[in-house]
C-alpha cells in the first residue's frame, strides 16, 4: 500500500533521466493504448509517441523536478503522478516551467504509463 | 583603517580594485562583501565619531569627494527595496532603533521560501511581546532588510545561496531595544542567534571628514539628485548622460579631476537614482518602466569599467545610445552581452567597434530583440515574431469533456473551496477520496514580489523529494473525507477568481482516461473517468485580512459515483507556489511562426480562451459512452473511438468523418491529421464533414 510512493519517485527518476539521456529509450514505458500529452497534441501507441518525443524541437534538455507527489488511484495499484519542475533546452538560458501528471498503471510487476499529460505553465 | 584603505579605495593610479569589482556581475554585492568584510567587526565596535580616519582632513578635494561618494555608496549599497523605505523615513529620525541579527540562516525554517526570513521575524516579535498580550498590542518589527542581497536580482533558484551568511537588519521601537538585546542567544528553530545594536548613521558619518569644508555624503548626494532631474526626462522616459565631462556642475563637483573620483561616481550616480526613482514610484514594475532610454553618447568610454552599474539600474531598457565613444571591439562591450534582454534600438555609430565586419552579426547575437543598430533596421516584425516563438510552442487548452461533467465539477468546486469546503467535500469527496498537497518554492515568480510565508501549508507540504520517510508520506497523504475535511479547515481561506469573469486567469484541462475501478463492482473493464488539470491563481485571505496571490496547479481524478453531477473525486493533488502571472498559457498566435500542419488544426482551440465555456466539440456530436469502457465493449474498440474522438476535437469534422479519416490512415493519429490538412487545404472536404459552428 506504501510502496507507491517509492515506485513514483522511482519512476520520475527514471523517466527524466532516460528522457534527458536518449528519449527514443522511453519507449520500454508506454504500451500500444498509452497516451502522450505534450501541450495539446494527444499521441496513442508506442510507435507514435516515441516519434512524437524524438522529433520534439530541442537537442540537448535537461528537466529538474521542483515537487513529486502521488497517490494510488485505484484499488488495482494504479498511481496517479504529479511533478512540477523546470527544463532547460538547448542553449536556452531561461527555464521553462511545467506540470507533467503520469497515470500508472501496474502490469507484471512492473508499472508502465497509461496517460503522460505535459503541460508548461510558465514560460520564463 | 589602513585595510579599509587599501581594500575600499584604490590609488588614482591603481585601476586593478575597481576593475576586479567591474568585473564582476554584481558589483553592488561585490562592493558589499569588500565593504562587510571592513566594517563588519567596526559596526559592532565602533560607536559612533570616534573613528575619524586619520589624515581624512588633509585630503585633497577628490580625494574627499571620493570619500563623500563612499559614504552615500556605503550607506545605500545594502540596497534592498525595503531599505530605501528604511531611509526614505529616516531610520532613526523616525525614532526607530536599529538592530543586526546575525546567524539566522540555516535555521530550522531555512527551506521556507524566504528561507526563514519571515518566521524569525514572527519569532522575534512574538518574543518581544508581553506573554499576555493581545494581538493588536503585540510588539511590530516595522522595517526589515537584508543586508548585501538585492532583491530584484534574488531568482527563485538561488535564493538560499545567495541569503548565506548575511545579517538580518531590524528596525524595532527605541521601548523594545532592551528586550531585544536579550534575545542575544536565543535559539531559533536551531540557530542561536547572535544580536546587536545596529548604528547606521554612526557608521556613515565615521567615514567622513569632520571638517566643514568638504563635501558631505548628503551634500554629494543631493548634487547628484539635482544632476539627474536635470537630465532626465520623464515624459520620453529618457535618461541624458551623454557628454558628462563637460557637465558645469559635474566639472564643479570635481569629479573628473581623478581617475578615483570618476571611477566611483557613475555606480554613485545609480544608486542615488534608484534611490529616488523609489521614491517617486512605489512599485518596482512601475521604476523600471520610468526609464526606455538611455544616452551615453561622448563619453570617451573605451570600455564599460566606468559604467557597468548601469545595466543593473535599467535591466528593461529598450534603446541605449553609445555612438561617439571610443569602444575598439566586442571585448570593450562584454560586460553587457546579457544585460539588456529587451534591447531594441543600439546606437554604436562614430565608435572604432562600428566598422570591425563581425560588428553587426556579434550585436545580433547578443542582443535577441535588437531591431535598429546604428540607425539601420536589422530585424523585421517578421524575423522578431518568429525569434519569440520557444522551442516548445505554448498551445490552446485541451479540454475534452463527458456532457459538460468537468465543466460543472470545476465550476461548482472551486467556488465551493472558496465559501463551503465542508460542503463541497460531503458533495463529492467520500470515504476513498485522497487529497494531498505540495508546495513549489522553486517557481518563478512573476513581479519581484515578496513571497508570503508559506507556513500554514509546509507541515503537510507532500513533496516526496524532500519528504523521505514513509511514515511522514503516509502522515501527509490525506485519505477520505473527514481526513481531507480536518486538513481543509485549517487551510487559510481562498478566494479563486471568477471563471466566466476572469477566463484569462486559467487553464483548464480535460483528458477522458478509461479502466478505472467500478466501485459498483458490475463492470470488469472498469469504468471511464476523467482526468482534470487546472492552473490558475488564488487570493489567500490571511490572519488580519492580509491578502496574497499565489499560483497554484492542481489535478484531480474523477470517476463516476453518487456525488453532485453524478461523480466523485478519486484523486485529488495540489500544487501551490508563488504567484507567477498567466502568461504562460496565453497561445502563441503568430500564424506565421506556426508549422504548416499545426496550423490546419484546430482553429477553434487557438481562438478559444483558456476555459471551458464551451467544449471543443460542441453539441453531442457523439453517442453517450462513445470512447468509454463498456461491458461488451473490446479494449481496441475503446481506443479506436477515443481516437475518432481526437480527430473530431482537431479538425472539428464531424464522427462519421474522423472516423474515416482515422481509419483510412491506419489509426495513426499524426498521419490523419496531415491528411486532413492538406485536403481543407485542396478545399475538397465538403460543408456536412464539419460540425455545425466549428468553421
Amino acid at each position: 500500500m506504501s510502496a507507491f510512493t517509492e515506485i513514483a519517485q522511482q519512476f520520475v527518476q527514471f523517466y527524466y533521466q532516460t528522457f534527458d539521456a536518449d528519449r527514443s529509450s522511453l519507449a520500454g514505458l508506454y504500451r500500444d493504448h498509452s497516451m502522450l500529452t505534450f501541450e495539446t497534441s494527444s499521441i496513442q501507441g508506442v510507435s507514435s509517441i516515441v516519434e512524437k518525443l524524438t522529433s520534439l524541437p530541442f537537442q540537448k534538455v535537461v528537466h529538474k523536478v521542483n515537487t513529486l507527489d502521488a497517490q494510488p488511484s485505484s484499488q488495482d495499484g494504479s498511481i496517479l503522478v504529479m511533478v512540477t519542475g523546470a527544463l532547460l533546452v538547448d542553449e536556452e538560458q531561461n527555464p521553462m516551467n511545467y506540470t507533467q501528471s503520469f497515470n500508472l498503471i501496474p502490469e507484471n510487476g512492473s508499472y508502465y504509463v497509461q496517460n503522460d499529460i505535459f503541460r508548461l505553465i510558465y514560460n520564463a | 583603517m589602513k585595510n579599509g584603505k587599501a581594500r575600499g579605495r584604490p590609488s588614482a593610479s591603481d585601476r586593478g580594485g575597481i576593475r576586479k569589482r567591474g568585473a564582476a556581475k554584481k558589483v553592488d554585492r561585490e562592493g558589499d562583501l569588500v565593504m562587510d568584510g571592513n566594517t563588519t567587526q567596526a559596526r559592532a565596535k565602533r560607536g559612533r565619531g570616534d573613528s575619524v580616519r586619520s589624515g581624512a582632513s588633509s585630503g585633497t578635494r577628490s580625494q574627499t569627494s571620493t570619500r563623500a561618494i563612499d559614504a552615500i555608496q556605503k550607506a545605500i549599497s545594502s540596497n534592498s527595496e525595503s531599505q530605501q523605505a528604511n531611509i526614505r523615513q529616516g531610520g532613526r529620525a523616525s525614532n526607530l532603533e536599529q538592530v543586526r541579527v546575525n546567524n539566522w540562516k540555516g535555521s530550522k525554517a531555512k527551506s521556507n521560501p524566504d528561507g526563514g526570513q519571515e518566521s524569525l521575524i514572527a519569532f522575534l516579535e512574538k518574543k518581544l511581546s508581553p506573554p499576555d498580550a493581545r494581538a493588536s498590542a503585540r510588539a511590530r518589527i516595522t522595517k526589515v532588510f537584508i543586508t548585501s542581497v538585492v532583491l530584484s536580482d534574488v531568482l527563485s533558484f538561488s535564493v538560499m545561496s545567495r541569503l548565506e551568511g548575511d545579517a538580518i537588519i531590524v528596525s524595532i521601537k527605541p521601548e523594545l531595544l532592551n528586550r531585544m538585546l536579550q534575545l542575544n542567544g536565543f535559539n531559533f528553530a536551531g540557530k542561536i542567534l547572535e544580536i546587536e545594536k545596529y548604528d547606521e548613521a554612526g557608521i556613515d558619518q565615521s567615514m567622513l571628514p569632520v571638517n566643514g569644508s568638504t563635501p558631505t555624503a548628503a551634500d554629494t548626494k543631493a548634487k547628484m539628485t539635482a544632476f539627474l532631474a536635470k537630465r532626465f526626462n520623464r515624459e520620453n522616459k529618457l535618461l541624458d548622460l551623454s557628454d558628462l565631462r563637460n557637465d558645469p556642475d559635474l566639472i564643479a563637483m570635481g569629479i573628473f579631476q581623478s581617475t578615483s573620483t570618476e571611477s566611483k561616481f557613475f555606480p554613485a550616480l545609480m544608486k542615488v537614482w534608484e534611490l529616488n526613482l523609489s521614491l517617486v514610484f512605489d512599485s518596482p514594475a512601475a521604476r523600471r518602466q520610468a526609464v526606455e532610454s538611455v544616452s551615453l553618447r561622448a563619453n570617451k568610454l573605451e570600455n564599460l569599467k566606468m559604467v557597468t552599474t548601469l545595466a543593473q539600474a535599467f535591466p528593461d531598457l529598450k534603446n541605449l545610445d553609445l555612438s561617439h565613444n571610443d569602444f575598439k571591439d566586442a571585448q570593450s562591450l562584454l560586460a553587457w552581452r546579457h544585460k539588456f534582454e529587451n534591447l531594441e534600438l543600439l546606437d554604436l555609430s562614430n565608435t572604432p567597434f562600428s566598422a570591425d565586419p563581425t560588428f553587426k552579426d556579434t550585436m545580433l547575437k547578443w542582443y535577441l530583440k535588437l531591431r535598429v543598430l546604428n540607425g539601420i533596421e536589422v530585424r523585421t516584425a517578421e524575423e522578431l515574431a518568429a525569434l519569440k516563438k520557444s522551442p516548445i510552442p505554448v498551445q490552446a487548452p485541451y479540454f475534452r469533456d463527458e456532457g459538460c461533467i468537468a465543466e460543472n465539477f470545476i465550476r461548482a468546486f472551486f467556488s465551493g473551496y472558496d465559501n463551503d469546503r465542508n460542503g463541497l467535500l460531503d458533495s463529492v469527496y467520500d470515504n476513498e477520496s485522497t487529497f494531498t498537497l505540495n508546495i513549489n518554492t522553486a517557481a518563478p515568480r512573476a513581479q519581484q514580489a515578496d513571497v508570503a510565508a508559506w507556513d500554514a501549508y509546509i507541515k503537510n507540504s507532500r513533496n516526496l523529494l524532500r519528504i523521505t520517510h514513509l511514515t511522514a508520506r503516509m502522515s501527509r497523504s490525506h485519505n477520505g473525507a473527514e481526513k481531507i475535511r480536518k486538513l481543509w479547515n485549517s487551510l487559510p481561506a481562498t478566494r479563486h477568481p471568477d471563471i466566466a469573469a476572469h477566463p484569462q486567469d486559467w487553464l483548464i484541462e480535460c483528458y477522458p482516461i478509461p479502466g478505472l475501478v467500478d466501485p459498483t463492482g458490475q463492470s470488469p473493464t472498469g469504468v471511464g473517468g476523467l482526468l482534470i488539470t487546472v492552473h490558475g491563481k488564488y487570493d489567500e485571505i490571511g490572519k488580519g485580512s492580509k491578502i496574497d496571490t499565489r499560483s497554484f496547479d492542481r489535478t484531480f481524478v474523477l470517476g463516476p459515483g453518487g456525488g453532485a453531477g453524478g461523480v466523485r473525486v478519486i484523486n485529488d493533488i495540489l500544487c501551490c507556489r508563488a504567484y507567477g502571472g498567466n502568461e504562460a498559457w496565453a497561445p502563441e498566435t503568430e500564424g506565421a511562426a506556426q508549422p504548416a500542419a499545426q496550423q490546419a488544426t484546430p482553429q477553434q482551440s487557438i481562438d478559444q480562451a483558456a476555459v471551458p465555456p464551451q467544449p471543443v466539440v460542441g453539441p453531442p456530436a457523439t453517442p453517450e459512452g462513445y470512447g468509454m469502457p463498456a461491458p461488451g465493449k473490446s479494449e481496441t474498440q475503446v481506443q479506436q473511438e477515443q481516437l475518432v474522438i481526437q480527430v473530431m476535437s482537431q479538425t472539428g469534422m464531424t464522427l462519421q468523418y474522423s472516423e474515416l479519416a482515422i481509419s483510412g490512415n491506419g489509426w495513426d493519429l499524426d498521419k490523419a491529421l496531415q491528411d486532413f490538412a492538406k485536403l481543407k487545404e485542396q478545399g475538397t472536404l465538403p460543408p456536412e464533414a464539419f460540425l455545425a459552428g466549428t468553421v
